[in-house]
C-alpha cells in the first residue's frame, strides 16, 4: 500500500516538474518569437529605401499633431514636387501635408488616405488628377507598391497590397517586406538605420515637400477648347469613385487638381474624362494647365522634366493656388497659433536653403517672410 | 512544393502544433493528415501514385507474410521499381513528357525496402492501410529522401512523442543551418557553374575552381535540404537517419560513399549488393577466384563485381543520360579496383612502413579529393563531350590576367566575401563535428541568453543574405528531380 | 576444434588484425566494413559449410563474436 502511495506522488511530483518545465519552455518561445518578429520588422524598416517612393512621407505624417493637418494633398510627385507647403503657411496661414509618392495610383492614394483620416481630420483634400493617365491594370513589380511600406495599420496595409498586385500570392512578399527590399543589403548606409528616417536632412518638421531641383526647358499647347475624351483605366476609375465616396461619407470636401505640366497636351483627353466623374459626385475640380489662370510660369524655366515643376516653378504655382484655396474654401489662418510651430519651423529651415536651389530665382521671386 | 517555399513551412509548422495538440495515441494522424495536403498539393498524378505504391507496400506486405514467396516478392519489387523506371526512363527514349510524382525515386525505394524486409521476416507487416501510407507519404522525407527502414522510421512515426523543448530547440536550430547553407551560400554559387558551363576558351583555374565549387555547393544544397527535413522532424520527436556525415572528410572513396548521400548507399547496399556477393552464383564466384588468386583477394572478386554492377545503377538512378553511366562506371571501376586491390595496397603500406595517420592523411585526403573531383566533371555537364572538353581544358591556359575580370563578372565582390565567410563558418562547424564536439546538442542545451544571439543572428543573416524574394528565382534544390 | 575455434580461425582468415572477442561493436563501430561482411560469409560457408543469405547482414549478428556463433548455429543443418 505504501509502496503504491510513493509510487503515485512520485508521478504526481514528476507531472507537477514536467508541467513547470513545458511553461518555462512555453515562455521562452514566446518571448524569443516576439524578439524576433521585432528584429525582422526592423530590418524590413533597415533595408527600405527612405526616399521618395513615399515610406518618408507617411512615417513623417504619423509625427503631426493630431487634428492639425487643415489641407491634405493627395497624390503623384507631380503634386509633392509642386505644391510648395513652405509658401501656403507662410503666405497664407495654410497647414498643409502632401502625403503623395511617386507614380501612386488612386489605389494606393485610397488606402493611404482611409489610414490618414485616423489621425487628421482636414477641412480639404486636394487630389492629384495625374493617375487617370495612367494605363497599367497593375504597376510593375517594385517601387511603386514599396509606398505602402510605410502605413503602420496592417490591415490596411494589407488591403493596399492586395489592391496593388494581380496575383494576391504576390501580396506576402511585400506585406511582410523582407522579400522584396532585403537585397538592399548591398547599398545600405548609417541613414538606413535611424529612426525616425531622415530623408535627406529634411527633419520631423517637414511637411511632403519634396523640390525637384532641375531646369529643363519644355513647350505647351492651349488645349483648353478641346472637350474630347479618352476612357481612363477601369481600375483607377473605380478606386477615384472609391475616394469620392469615402470623402463625401466622411464629410470632408475634396478637390481635383489638374497641376499644370508640359505634358498636358497627352494628358487632356483622360483629365477630360475625369472631370465628368467628379461633376457626377459634385466634385469641384481645378486644371491649372489652362492658360486662364494665369500663373505666370515659364515653361522653359520653371519644370524639371515633362512632369514636375523646380523649385521657382512651386513657388510661383503654390502663391496661386493658395490664392485659390483661400477664395474657394473656409480655411483658418493659423499663423501664430503655437500648436502650429512645426510649419513655422519648417518654413524657416527651407528660406534658408532657397537661395542654393539650382532651379530657385530668389531676385525674380524673392521669399519676402 | 519546395521545402524552401513559405508553403512548406506553413503546411510543416501547422502540422507540428496539430500534432501536439492531439492525444499521444493518435498524434500520427496529424502527421499523414499533413503528408496528404502535401502530396495533393503537389498534384494528383503524385498523390495516386504514391497512393497506388502504398497499397501495393501494404498489401504486398500482408500477403508476404502468409506466403514467403520468391516469386511474389519479384512480382511486387518489378511493379514498384518497374513503375518508377518507366516514369523515369521512358522519355529519356521516346521524348514524351511524362510528369513525375514528388519524390519518385525515394519512395519507392523505400517501400520496396520494406517488401524486402518482411519477406525476410525482419519486419512485421502492417494492418492499417493508413500507416502503411504514411510510411511512404511522410511529406519532409519525400522531395529529397532520406531513404528510411520500417525499422528506423515506421515506429518513429506512429509512436505519439511527448512535447520535449530539447526537441523543439534541437530541431529548430537544425533547420536554421539548413537554411544557412542552402539559401546563402549554395544559391549564390550557382552562378560559378553557370560560368564554367558558358562555353568558349576558358582559362583552366576558372574549370578547376568552378568544378570544385560545384562539389561544394552541391553538398551544401543537399544537406542544408537535409538539415531542414530533420530538423522539422525532429520537433515532431522523429529521427531521420542522417544523409550527410562531412564527406570532405574522408580519406577513401569507398568512405566518401558512406559519408555522401548515406541511406542511398545502405539501400544499395542492403538490397542490391548484399544479395548479389552472398548470392549462391557470388558464393561459386569467390571460390573460383580464390583458386586463382588465393583466398583474401579471390573473395573480394563477387564485391568487386557487384560493386560495378551497383554503381552503374546508382548514376543511372540520377538521370539517364551518358554523363550519369559514366560517372557511375567510373566510381565502380574505382571501387571495384580498390577492393580488389586492398591485399596489395595493405602489403605495400607495411613493406614502405607508410604511417596509418600523421603525414599520410593529408595525402589520402588529396587522393580523395582528386578521384571526387574527376567525378563532378560529369555531374554538371549535359553530356560527356562537354564533360570531356572542360577536363582537357583544365589543364590548358593557366592565365591568370583576366583574374579579377572573369571572378567580378560572376559574383561582386561583396557577394564573394559573405560566400566565403559562409564557407568557413561551415568548414569550422564541420571540423568541430568531426572532431566529435556535439556543436547542435551543446547549442540546444546551454543557457537561452547563449542560444538566442546566436539564433537570432542567424535568422538575421538568412533574412539579409538568403538568395529569395525579389528578383531571385531560388535555384530548385538539386536533388528534387530525382 | 570446437565451435567457438572454428569460429575464430574462419573470421581470421578474413581480419587478422582484429581482436574479435574483446570487441562489442564490431559493425557499429565501423570496424568491420562491408566488404569483411562478405568475405566473412564465404568464409563461414567455407568452414560450416552454411548458407548465410543478405537479410541476416544486421549488427546485431555480427556485432559481437558469440552473436556470430549464435547465427551460425541458426543456419547449421542438424
Amino acid at each position: 500500500m505504501e509502496g503504491r502511495e510513493t509510487a503515485l506522488q512520485e508521478q504526481a511530483a514528476q507531472q507537477k516538474a514536467r508541467r513547470r518545465k513545458l511553461a518555462g519552455f512555453g515562455v521562452r518561445a514566446v518571448c524569443f518569437t516576439v524578439i524576433t518578429a521585432l528584429l525582422l520588422s526592423y530590418a524590413g524598416y533597415v533595408f527600405t529605401s527612405k526616399s521618395d517612393y513615399g515610406i518618408c512621407s507617411m512615417m513623417t505624417y504619423y509625427r503631426q499633431k493630431p487634428d492639425t493637418v487643415d489641407v491634405l494633398v493627395a497624390g503623384t510627385s507631380m503634386v509633392y514636387a509642386g505644391v510648395n507647403t513652405n509658401i501656403l503657411w507662410k503666405e497664407y496661414g495654410i497647414a498643409a501635408y502632401n502625403l503623395c509618392t511617386v507614380e501612386e495610383p488612386f489605389w494606393i492614394a485610397y488606402h493611404t488616405l482611409e489610414e490618414a483620416l485616423k489621425t487628421q481630420h482636414p477641412k480639404l483634400i486636394l487630389l492629384d488628377a495625374k493617375p487617370a493617365t495612367y494605363p497599367a491594370d497593375y504597376q510593375k513589380r517594385g517601387r511603386v507598391i514599396l509606398n505602402t511600406f510605410g502605413i503602420r495599420d496592417l490591415p490596411v496595409r494589407i488591403r493596399a497590397t492586395l489592391a496593388s498586385v494581380e496575383n494576391p500570392r504576390d501580396a506576402l512578399g511585400y506585406v511582410l517586406k523582407l522579400p522584396e527590399v532585403h537585397s538592399a543589403y548591398k547599398t545600405l548606409t548609417w541613414n538606413d538605420f535611424i529612426l525616425p528616417p531622415d530623408n535627406e536632412g529634411r527633419g520631423s518638421t517637414w511637411k511632403g515637400f519634396n523640390e525637384a531641383d532641375k531646369i529643363d526647358g519644355h513647350r505647351t499647347f492651349d488645349l483648353s477648347f478641346i472637350g474630347a475624351r479618352l476612357p481612363i483605366n477601369a481600375r483607377e476609375e473605380e478606386y477615384v469613385r472609391k475616394i469620392f465616396e469615402m470623402t463625401k461619407e466622411k464629410g470632408i470636401p475634396l478637390m481635383l487638381i489638374g497641376m499644370p505640366c508640359p505634358n498636358y497636351f497627352q494628358d487632356y483627353l483622360y483629365y477630360n474624362t475625369l472631370w465628368s466623374i467628379a461633376d457626377e459626385y459634385g466634385i469641384p475640380y481645378i486644371n491649372y494647365n489652362l492658360k486662364k489662370y494665369q500663373i505666370g510660369l515659364d515653361y522653359l524655366k520653371d519644370f524639371a522634366d515633362w512632369n514636375h515643376m523646380n523649385v521657382n516653378g512651386s513657388v510661383l504655382f503654390t502663391r496661386r493656388l493658395g490664392k485659390d484655396l483661400k477664395e474657394a474654401f473656409d480655411l483658418p489662418d493659423r499663423r501664430g497659433d503655437p500648436a502650429y510651430d512645426s510649419w513655422e519651423e519648417c518654413a524657416a529651415t527651407w528660406k534658408e536653403q532657397y537661395p542654393n536651389f539650382i532651379s530657385s530665382d530668389p531676385e525674380a521671386n524673392p521669399l519676402g517672410w | 512544393m519546395s521545402i524552401l517555399s513559405i508553403e512548406f513551412l506553413l503546411l510543416a509548422a501547422g502540422t507540428l502544433i496539430v500534432y501536439y495538440l492531439l492525444p499521444l495515441k493518435i498524434r500520427w494522424i496529424a502527421l499523414l493528415c499533413g503528408s496528404a495536403a502535401f502530396i495533393c498539393l503537389s498534384g494528383w498524378h503524385s498523390a495516386a501514385h504514391l497512393t497506388a505504391v502504398a497499397l501495393v507496400m501494404w498489401g504486398g506486405g500482408l500477403l508476404l507474410q502468409k506466403h514467403r514467396s520468391r516469386l511474389l516478392l519479384s512480382g511486387l519489387l518489378a511493379l514498384d521499381l518497374g513503375a518508377m523506371a518507366f516514369l523515369k526512363y521512358y522519355p529519356v527514349f521516346s521524348g514524351a513528357d511524362l510528369l513525375l510524382p514528388v519524390g519518385l525515386s525515394y519512395f519507392t525505394f523505400q517501400s520496396a525496402g520494406y517488401l524486402v524486409d518482411v519477406y525476410r521476416g525482419k519486419t512485421e507487416p502492417q494492418r492499417n492501410p493508413l500507416k502503411a501510407w504514411l510510411f511512404v507519404g511522410y511529406f519532409p522525407q519525400l522531395s529529397q529522401g532520406p531513404i528510411s527502414t520500417w525499422k528506423e522510421l515506421g515506429g518513429q512515426l506512429l509512436t505519439g512523442h511527448r512535447l520535449e523543448p530539447e526537441n523543439i530547440v534541437s530541431g529548430f536550430q537544425l533547420v536554421l543551418w539548413g537554411l544557412f547553407k542552402k539559401m546563402i551560400i549554395a544559391d549564390r554559387l550557382v552562378a560559378t557553374t553557370a560560368a564554367v558551363l558558358q562555353g568558349g576558351e576558358l582559362p583552366g583555374w576558372l574549370i578547376l575552381s568552378g568544378t570544385i565549387l560545384y562539389a561544394i555547393r552541391l553538398y551544401l544544397d543537399f544537406s542544408g535540404g537535409m538539415d531542414v527535413v530533420r530538423g522539422f522532424s525532429r520537433m515532431a520527436g522523429i529521427e531521420l537517419p542522417e544523409n550527410f556525415r562531412r564527406p570532405f572528410f574522408s580519406k577513401s572513396v569507398a568512405e566518401y560513399w558512406r559519408r555522401w548521400h548515406i541511406t542511398l548507399g545502405a539501400w544499395f547496399r542492403s538490397y542490391l549488393l548484399y544479395p548479389l556477393t552472398t548470392s549462391h552464383a557470388g558464393i561459386a564466384l569467390g571460390k573460383a577466384a580464390s583458386r586463382i588468386f588465393g583466398k583474401k583477394t579471390g573473395r573480394t572478386v563477387p564485391t568487386a563485381l557487384a560493386t560495378l554492377i551497383v554503381f552503374l545503377l546508382i548514376g543511372i538512378w540520377h538521370s539517364a543520360n551518358w554523363n550519369a553511366v559514366i560517372f557511375g562506371a567510373y566510381f565502380g571501376a574505382v571501387m571495384a579496383v580498390s577492393t580488389l586491390l586492398e591485399q596489395f595496397w595493405k602489403f605495400l603500406q607495411k613493406r614502405l612502413k607508410l604511417p596509418k595517420g600523421g603525414w599520410m592523411t593529408p595525402v589520402r585526403l588529396l587522393r580523395t579529393w582528386l578521384l571526387i573531383l574527376i567525378a563532378q566533371y560529369f555531374a554538371f555537364t549535359p553530356d560527356p563531350s562537354t564533360a570531356f572538353s572542360l577536363l582537357g581544358g583544365t589543364f590548358r591556359n593557366w592565365d591568370f590576367s583576366g583574374f579579377a575580370e572573369r571572378m567580378g563578372a560572376i559574383m561582386t565582390g561583396q557577394e564573394w566575401i559573405i560566400t566565403g565567410a559562409g564557407c568557413m563558418i561551415v568548414l569550422i562547424v564541420d571540423i568541430l563535428c568531426e572532431r566529435k564536439k556535439d556543436v547542435c546538442g551543446t547549442l540546444a542545451r546551454t543557457h537561452f541568453w547563449i542560444r538566442w544571439p546566436v539564433l537570432l543572428l542567424l535568422i538575421l543573416a538568412i533574412a539579409t543574405f538568403g538568395i529569395y524574394g525579389a528578383g531571385y528565382d531560388p535555384a530548385a534544390f538539386l536533388y528534387t528531380q530525382f | 576444434m570446437d565451435e567457438m575455434s572454428r569460429l575464430i580461425a574462419a573470421l581470421e582468415e578474413v581480419r587478422d588484425d582484429v581482436d574479435f572477442a574483446a570487441e562489442a561493436h564490431l559493425v557499429e563501430d565501423g570496424i568491420l566494413d562491408s566488404l569483411d561482411l562478405t568475405r566473412i560469409i564465404a568464409s563461414l560457408d567455407e568452414a560450416f559449410d552454411i548458407h548465410i543469405p543478405a537479410g541476416e547482414i544486421e549488427p546485431e549478428n555480427f556485432d559481437t563474436l558469440d552473436a556470430m556463433l549464435e547465427m551460425v548455429r541458426r543456419y547449421r543443418k542438424p
